[in-house]
């Protein structure tokens, strides 16, 4: 077989790339594109024609529907814009696990998205072996690679986390993706307990500590672990360190129960006691904050970034599942979502003006339409089919 | 000093020089104890506020919170039940004195009380469901507060809800816990001030002070070391010897404890903390640091120790026992267990493999030395703010005992609060400074002989007239005082220095107190910041490695589980696109979405069914080259098909198949010149339709979206 010769007929014609300009496109363009956006992938010519035909009668909405419908919009659209949610690396290489399964079975079912931090909801292959373990992710490798349809509901469920198979978790503890087994392996692992909060600010706030930081917050749930005076120089205590921890450690204190078991490789929650981990090197500043249960207090709802307009019902509780619930109603949350399906769909974070006022147009119409992730993805999506 | 803050202190000044002038209350800035006793008693109130009465208190609760007690929680704790408090009791005054002086409800934050946790958290015989019960019970004493106006309101609205200002000077000096400092043979407190020299202060004699070459002292006590060193002189350095390792009198054994501060974790040499030594060939003993551990050397008259005191003990480094941060260090050596190294009352675990000698080879002529080797070349950089030498060593106990009693000096501040809370009302607390920059404020407790049931919410210290906003800690103490004395927190407040601790004067602000209130209203909330937008962006993007795949996929039809293109994809995986940024591309990129197209278009021209659904009757793949592509119907038939299927039907900005047709059928050409029936049989046929469909699946217009 002549392979180079093969390969080199190949590579003659890579340069084929006529694509024009967006702003002279039709509604077949549009629906190609929004086609291509949505679900990952070119659609078929039947499609392709439906699509068109609803974007010329002014329906670019129902033309998404129809690109959603693709199963490929799940399991390649979805997965690989949540993979990067599920790993301190944020990397998009990535088995399918239970973070993300539950993820996309919220999206296929149009499950309010504010409860991917509060729901007792995981979603499981019907008919796969091996079944859902806490102790490895093998079920849904299994999925993946038998590439079951999981935008089909017979084919892919959803069950509740605290029914399944030895969870320790009761209904009123799960707290959607925050007590998945994937992110419990990614975020409670050694450490303590604090990257949890700094993932879910990162994945549903789209902010860092950085974006968070303010000195200004009291400092009275900083634990004993945060030295006062690093160094030597409480300055840098004042400057830096109560600027991060001050807010950070008063929400991580929901965390107090979890703990990932690197023997075990699953996730312990152990109600009313507080996993040691909250409470290491407590020499370094005795007077520092103890934990003593599971308290979470939102010092941001004063402060520079009260303006991430905190709406819950309580600026503090107990536990990840109402934590997650304080994260979810703030308009951040919703301005978020829309930003990173934007930057999925749309292949560029907002970029102007004109970009920033559709984000906050379609965070409007996601906290109106019942928190759909669906309909989030066809906004965008027509905003960028081009026109 | 700003303009903002020099009129603060103005207008602190002015309220102090009125307040005393009016008589309202005393003490103040020059009144108090200062060296040992406490300060004058406040002065008594014109008006005794108080909080509600238990009369009060106790008739919000029964109508809120000892219904659902006596509902729900009677059969355990009403008396004769097993449960205590007996918060149930159906006698209201019963059920009201055993919740409330047991500290079972805050009515500050209800969703805090112990009643709301116990069926919150540790759904303790919950009635129904924990979670709504608890959320009853909340409510209920949310109720309690409202009816006692307890928050919100009820308060007499004031300006300056503050307490008298104090100096440090003002406060008393609190010794702490007890030291075990028995056997000492050298002490440094570094009490000085200022000077260029630290005293020993263990009484043994000679006194081994050190003269201050670079150190300076610190005014919360210690030395902050930069560069340079703190060294004794050998005269007063060689009662080390004498007492330790003399061979007649030495003790042969030994401990150095000391309170430091690692200014990082970067120096290395070991950097010298504590040395006893000439130089960097030559001691008797070291402590150093290592970055991340510290590094304990010993001479004794072992054989397999060397007179640089090597090889070291030193603390396992995955344990990073060194933190830039103040701790207790302790090393001890003794003829059972040689060296050990115990951090903030700890051992470390570190196992000393050198078995302990007599130490009677150390060298009488070494100096004591801090901060640096007596040679000046292996800097340590931090604070010391305690030094001490021992004869023996310590056991694990007086370790524990020296680590518990803390360092630095310690202050009792009083601050009067009787002008709102009645006579004799103060609040204490017990003040140091950290270091050079910051004090603490710690363990506030509120003494008040005659109020009981008073409001004290929301403290923040203020220095010269201005609450500093980072580091206070006592913003959310927000309780009702209910007895004489009763603290308020465990934690401290880190309050920045402004001019320093011979000027700084302090008052505690309060938000709520007794009667009275003084609610801050949190400044306006800012708008997000505008967004920042960069240089334009492609509106184009790349299709990463899954959408690569499964569109080779939908378009071909072949499975992407198929024959080697699963195994071919899970080897590219990594070397295909991973971001839609167009920027991003690189020529290994294309050579593995061609690899991996070339893996989908065998499949697809080598499986029957596949290439009959995808071509259909167009080409005779079982005909040699010659005869399969002899017609340009045929050949614009395959182009066609593959344009249709990789490309799109008319979309306007793929390439069409006017445009891709020259350029297939030149590709077509090329592959078959040359050819004749026997030189190029069906299988070449089978490879010029693979290359075309991987030109068309492995271009631009197929990867681009």
């Amino acid at each position: 077989m002549r392979v180079a010769e093969w390969i080199a007929g190949a590579l003659c014609v890579v340069a084929f790339c006529a694509i024009a300009s967006p702003s002279l496109a039709g509604p077949r363009e549009q629906a190609r594109r929004l086609h291509d956006r949505i679900a990952g992938i070119p659609p078929s010519a039947a499609v392709l024609d439906q699509m068109a035909s609803l974007i010329a009668a002014g329906d670019a909405l129902g033309a998404a529907d129809l690109a959603m419908q693709n199963p490929q919009f799940l399991m390649t659209s979805v997965k690989n814009l949540v993979t990067p949610w599920t790993n301190v690396e944020r990397s998009v290489h990535g088995d399918l696990n239970d973070y993300t399964a539950l993820v996309i079975g919220m999206i296929r079912d149009d499950v309010p998205f504010t409860e991917v931090l509060t729901a007792d909801l995981a979603y499981v292959g019907a008919n796969v072996t091996p079944g859902y373990s806490q102790t490895d992710n093998d079920h849904y490798v299994a999925l993946e690679s038998q590439r079951v349809d999981l935008s089909n509901p017979a084919l892919f469920v959803p069950v509740a986390q605290s029914a399944l198979p030895g969870s320790q978790l009761q209904p009123g503890d799960a707290a959607g993706v925050i007590t998945t087994r994937a992110a419990g392996e990614a975020f409670f692992s050694a450490g303590t307990n604090r990257r949890m909060w700094r993932f879910t600010g990162i994945n549903y706030l789209c902010r860092d500590m950085e974006l968070l930081h303010d000195i200004t917050r009291p400092v009275d749930r900083i634990r004993q672990d945060v030295s006062r005076s690093p160094g030597g120089d409480s300055r840098l205590f004042h400057n830096a360190c109560s600027g991060c921890h001050g807010g950070m450690d008063a929400v991580a204190g929901a965390f107090a129960y979890f703990e990932w078991d690197a023997t075990q490789m699953r996730v312990l929650h152990t109600p009313g006691t507080v996993q040691p981990k909250h409470l290491i090197n407590a020499s370094t500043f005795p007077f520092g904050f103890v934990t003593v249960d599971n308290r979470w207090d939102n010092y941001w709802r004063e402060g520079a970034h009260a303006n991430l307009d905190w709406r819950g019902p309580d600026a503090g509780g107990y536990g990840p599942k109402s934590l997650g619930g304080e994260v979810a109603a703030s308009r951040a949350f919703s301005v978020c979502q829309v930003e990173k399906v934007f930057q999925h769909v749309c292949f560029r974070p907002p970029n102007s003006n004109a970009d920033a006022a559709e984000i906050e147009r379609v965070a409007d119409v996601f906290e109106s339409q019942g928190y759909s992730m669906k309909r989030v993805f066809a906004e965008v999506g027509a905003f960028c089919m081009g026109s | 000093m700003t303009g903002t803050k020099g009129s603060s202190r103005f207008v602190v000044a002015l309220l102090v020089l009125f307040a005393t002038a009016c008589g309202d209350y005393g003490g103040g800035s020059s009144g108090g104890g200062g060296s040992g006793a406490p300060p004058s008693a406040p002065n008594p109130s014109p008006v005794p506020p108080s909080g509600p009465s238990d009369a009060e208190m106790q008739a919000a609760f029964e109508q809120t919170v000892h219904p659902l007690l006596t509902q729900y929680c009677v059969s355990c704790h009403a008396g004769a039940g097993p449960g205590t408090p007996h918060i149930a009791s159906l006698d209201p005054a019963v059920g009201y004195t055993e919740t409330w002086y047991n500290q079972k409800v805050n009515l500050g934050n209800p969703s805090t009380s112990r009643l709301v946790r116990r069926l919150a958290a540790d759904f303790h015989h919950c009635w129904n469901d924990c979670t709504s019960d608890a959320a009853e019970m909340q409510a209920a004493i949310a109720q309690w507060a409202a009816l006692v106006n307890f928050s919100g309101g009820g308060g007499q609205n004031v300006q300056g809800l503050v307490s008298e200002s104090l100096t440090l000077a003002d406060g008393f000096e609190d010794e702490g816990a007890d030291r075990y400092s028995q056997n000492l043979v050298a002490f440094w407190e570094f009490k000085e001030g200022s000077g260029t020299v630290a005293l020993d202060t263990s009484g043994v004699a000679p006194a081994a002070d050190l003269a201050l070459e670079g150190p300076t002292l610190m005014s919360s006590y210690g030395i902050r070391v930069e560069q340079g060193r703190a060294i004794a002189s050998q005269v007063a350095s060689q009662k080390l010897y004498d007492l330790l390792a003399e061979p007649r009198n030495g003790s042969q054994q030994y401990t150095v404890e000391a309170w430091i501060a690692n200014a990082n974790t970067d120096q290395e040499g070991p950097a010298r903390i504590i040395s006893y030594s000439a130089g960097t060939g030559s001691r008797n003993f070291t402590l150093g640091q290592v970055t991340y551990y510290y590094n304990f050397r010993n001479r004794s008259v072992n054989p397999e120790v060397n007179g640089n005191g090597s090889p070291a003990l030193q603390t396992a480094d995955a344990d990073r026992d060194a933190q830039a941060t103040l701790q207790h260090v302790v090393a001890t050596y003794d003829p059972y267990r040689g060296r050990r190294i115990y951090v903030n009352g700890v051992f470390t675990d570190d196992v000393d493999e050198i078995e302990a000698f007599p130490l009677w080879n150390w060298s009488p002529s070494h100096r004591i030395v801090m901060g640096n080797e007596v040679s000046n070349d292996r800097q340590w950089q931090g604070a010391i703010r305690l030094a001490a030498i021992y004869r023996y060593a310590l056991t694990e106990a007086q370790i524990l005992q020296n680590f518990a009693a803390g360092v630095g000096r310690r202050i009792l501040m009083r601050f009067d609060v009787s002008r709102w809370a009645g006579a004799g009302a103060y609040i204490e607390f017990v003040v140091s400074e950290i270091d050079d920059h910051s004090y603490l404020f710690c363990q506030p407790t509120f003494h008040s002989p005659n109020v009981t049931n008073a409001r004290v919410g929301k403290l923040r210290v203020m220095v010269n007239g201005v609450a500093p906003v980072s580091g206070q800690g006592f913003v959310n103490v927000d309780t009702v005082v209910t007895a004489t004395t009763q603290p308020l927190s465990p934690l401290c407040s880190v309050i920045l220095k402004d001019a320093g601790p011979q000027a700084d004067v302090f008052t505690i602000d309060f938000e709520y107190l007794a009667n009275f209130q003084s609610p801050k209203t949190p400044p306006p909330i800012g708008p997000l910041p505008p967004r920042q937008f960069g240089a334009p962006l492609p509106s184009e993007g790349l299709r990463d490695f899954r959408r690569i795949n499964e569109s080779m996929a939908a378009v071909t039809g072949v499975s992407p589980n198929a024959g080697t293109v699963r195994s071919t994809y899970d080897g590219l995986v990594k070397q295909l696109p991973v971001t839609f940024d167009l920027r991003t591309f690189a020529s290994a990129q294309q050579v593995a979405v061609t690899k991996l197209s070339l893996e989908y278009c065998d499949a697809l021209v080598e499986t029957p069914n596949l290439r009959s659904a995808f071509f259909g009757n167009i080409l005779d793949f079982t005909a040699p080259a010659t005869t399969a592509f002899s017609s340009g119907a045929t050949r614009d038939a395959l182009i066609q098909r593959l344009v249709d299927r990789a490309f799109g039907v008319n979309v306007a900005y793929q390439p069409d198949f006017t445009e891709v047709q020259p350029v297939f059928d030149g590709l077509i050409d090329d592959l078959t010149a040359g050819c004749t029936p026997t030189t190029c049989d069906a299988e070449r046929t089978r490879t010029v339709v693979k290359s075309l469909c991987s030109a068309a699946l492995a271009s631009a217009a197929a990867s681009v979206h």
